[in-house]
């Protein structure tokens, strides 16, 4: 019965809108064509005698064909003409209780339950009134017999609504299947940006350091003959360099990248354990917080180190201390971006252009970074480009983004402006992280 | 336009703006369903009217079963000149006729099998209201040998019963013509 053949569909293969609405409605076009055939085939065999009864049997019929587009509106009609036909006195004409039935299961399945329970108490008690009234047309001459015809109307609602339910909890379960799975994307992702900002930070950085050393060996070494093999090393050395960075750019491109919007339709892999945290691969820090701190004053030490080495002038100051509740996830963010700065001071300044500066401040609620340096003219690009000496190191131009991404996963926040050709940065990192976190998952 | 308690326009006026904001407030689908709704009550407000005021056939028979009442069509002295071996028969029967149908069938002095069909469904229609329908019983090589009624829908009790089956025989002629069939 579901099945979908190939004719049905369109040209593209994408199944039409008649054929979705016929494939999602079958069970109402069912029963409804079944009591339609019931009731025609009974009209045929015993014809309403009565104008009224043959008013009320036709309206009743014009219902049950309508009941699968409107259902609701279908069920109370035909319910309002088995009423009414119970008013004339004619038994001829096709039998109502198979309308009854269906319009009580119709209603049961659309309309909540104290409405199906109402229309299921309207149909008994209007059939109890010609056996109160001991006409001939009642249902039964006894109230015993009644009782059968009362337990049939309340199966035909108890069927509508059970079927009801069960379209209800398959909703239900196909929502929390989606909310896991999205779950999981997300877990993923964040996992990922965690390995992208680790893998960038850490090799990203040193590769740099490494070209941009084999660079300014080339420039002192000069172009005499004397030093041709030594020449060729760091040339080697550089372009080893520059061409590893690259992979390494490339890797953390696949692992940004979101596991659903994969494109050629291939399924992502089945969800792990829920729960498996991103952060469970992350080296556990179970050291208090004046060492974490550490962590951070040595980054921004041989963040500085490293630059002066390169020719780089400036400094990085450190303020406050640290409260003894504050979070390593939040220290080590601090010294992933000191790092991150770091780098970037190296791609984008020139160690002519003046001063680089970067104050730390550890406070009560968060760690603040503040940085500004000089923007590297655009000439100086060009300047490197004609004196014959290898490129430099490319900026992927992700790696701000990625801290940015985790720094606003734990609450806080991390803005770059260009003001009167110097570059500055400021970044808030809260020293609890949680709720912009938790209203991450959440949405 | 004035009420014996005062002027009620503002009132009417009132009405009217809340039934429009109430109109207003629904959405094309919604409006369109219950525009249709209306035109749907409207027609059958005027229907059910119409066709209670037609005539209802064996709508008489149970009250002419209780009180054993039965109108025949007015006779006289011009009847059709029967011949034959059941001439008295006819006679009798055509006296006692209700129906125009009836008439008109026996008017020729025969009864065909055809015209007995015809007579024999006015029969069942009758029934039918009452919620019963004549069946005929067959022997084993299907040659009819008599009929019965059985009750399809409804509680009536068997005295009831037999009074508005003899009643329905009766005002459909069946009672005098199913006789006269083949004679």
């Amino acid at each position: 019965m579901n099945a979908v053949p190939e004719r049905d569909a369109d040209s593209g293969g994408v199944p039409s809108r008649p054929f979705h609405w016929l494939r999602a409605h079958w069970f109402r076009l069912a029963i409804a064509a079944f009591t339609l055939a019931t009731t025609l085939i009974e009209w045929a065999a015993i014809p309403p005698v009565y104008p009224l009864n043959f008013l009320f049997s036709g309206l009743s019929v014009i219902a049950i064909v309508l009941s699968p587009f409107l259902p609701r509106i279908s069920g109370w009609f035909i319910i309002m003409t088995v009423v009414a036909r119970l008013f004339v006195l004619d038994l001829s004409g096709p039998n109502p209780l198979w309308a009854a039935y269906l319009a009580l299961a119709v209603i049961g399945y659309d309309s909540a339950i104290p409405v199906a329970v109402g229309a299921l108490l309207t149909v008994i008690i209007a059939e109890c009134v010609p056996v109160a009234l001991n006409t001939f047309n009642a249902l039964s001459a006894t109230w015993i017999g009644m009782v059968n015809y009362i337990g049939m109307f309340t199966l035909a609602a108890m069927g509508g609504m059970s079927f009801r339910w069960r379209r209800q909890r398959d909703e239900m379960r196909e929502r929390a299947v989606a909310l896991e799975r999205r779950q999981w994307e997300l877990d993923t992702l964040q996992r990922n940006t965690r390995l992208a900002s680790r893998i960038h930070d850490s090799a990203s950085g040193g590769l740099s350091y490494i070209a941009l050393t084999a660079q300014r060996e080339l420039r002192r070494i000069g172009d005499d003959a004397a030093h041709a093999g030594e020449r060729e090393d760091w040339r080697f050395v550089n372009e080893q360099a520059l061409s590893v960075l690259d992979e390494i750019h490339h890797v953390i491109d696949l692992l940004e990248r979101p596991l659903s919007s994969d494109g050629d339709g291939r399924q992502v892999p089945a969800a792990p354990d829920r729960h498996a945290s991103p952060d469970v691969d992350l080296p556990p820090t179970p050291r208090t917080a004046s060492h974490r701190r550490e962590d951070v004053s040595t980054a921004a030490r041989a963040a500085e180190a490293r630059l002066a080495r390169l020719g780089f002038h400036g400094r990085f100051d450190l303020h406050g201390e640290t409260d003894d509740d504050c979070s390593a996830e939040s220290l080590t963010a601090a010294a992933n971006l000191i790092d991150e700065i770091a780098a970037n001071i190296t791609r984008h300044m020139s160690p002519d252009a003046g001063e680089y500066r970067c104050v730390i401040t550890f406070g009560e609620n968060a760690v603040e970074i503040m940085e500004t340096n000089p923007i590297a003219p655009q000439n100086d690009a060009a300047r490197n480009a004609g004196d014959g000496m290898p490129d430099a190191p490319r900026p992927h131009g992700s790696g701000l983004a990625l801290h940015r991404r985790i720094i606003r996963g734990m609450g806080g926040e991390l803005n770059t402006t260009a003001e009167d050709c110097d570059w500055i940065l400021y970044a808030r990192i809260p020293t609890r992280p949680g709720p912009a976190r938790h209203r991450e998952r959440a949405s | 336009m004035t009420g014996p308690h005062g002027d009620d326009r503002p009132r009417r006026r009132a009405h009217r703006t809340r039934l429009h904001s109430l109109v207003a407030g629904l959405d094309r689908p919604h409006r369109r369903m219950l525009t249709a709704v209306t035109f749907l009550v409207a027609c059958i407000a005027i229907a059910v009217p119409l066709a209670a005021s037609l005539p209802q056939p064996w709508s008489g028979v149970a009250a002419d079963a209780r009180d054993g009442a039965s109108r025949t069509l007015a006779t006289g002295s011009d009847h059709p000149e029967f011949t034959g071996p059941h001439k008295y028969e006819m006679l009798d029967a055509w006296n006692n006729l209700h129906t125009e149908l009836g008439r008109s069938i026996l008017e020729d002095g025969v009864v065909t099998p055809d015209e007995l069909a015809e007579v024999r469904k006015a029969y069942n229609a009758c029934l039918s209201v009452y919620g019963m329908q004549a069946k005929t019983i067959t022997d084993g090589d299907g040659e009819p040998i008599g009929e019965s009624v059985v009750p399809v829908r409804g509680s009536m009790d068997g005295l009831r019963r037999s009074a508005v089956i003899d009643q329905c025989r009766t005002e459909s002629d069946y009672r005098w013509l199913a006789p006269l069939a083949g004679a």
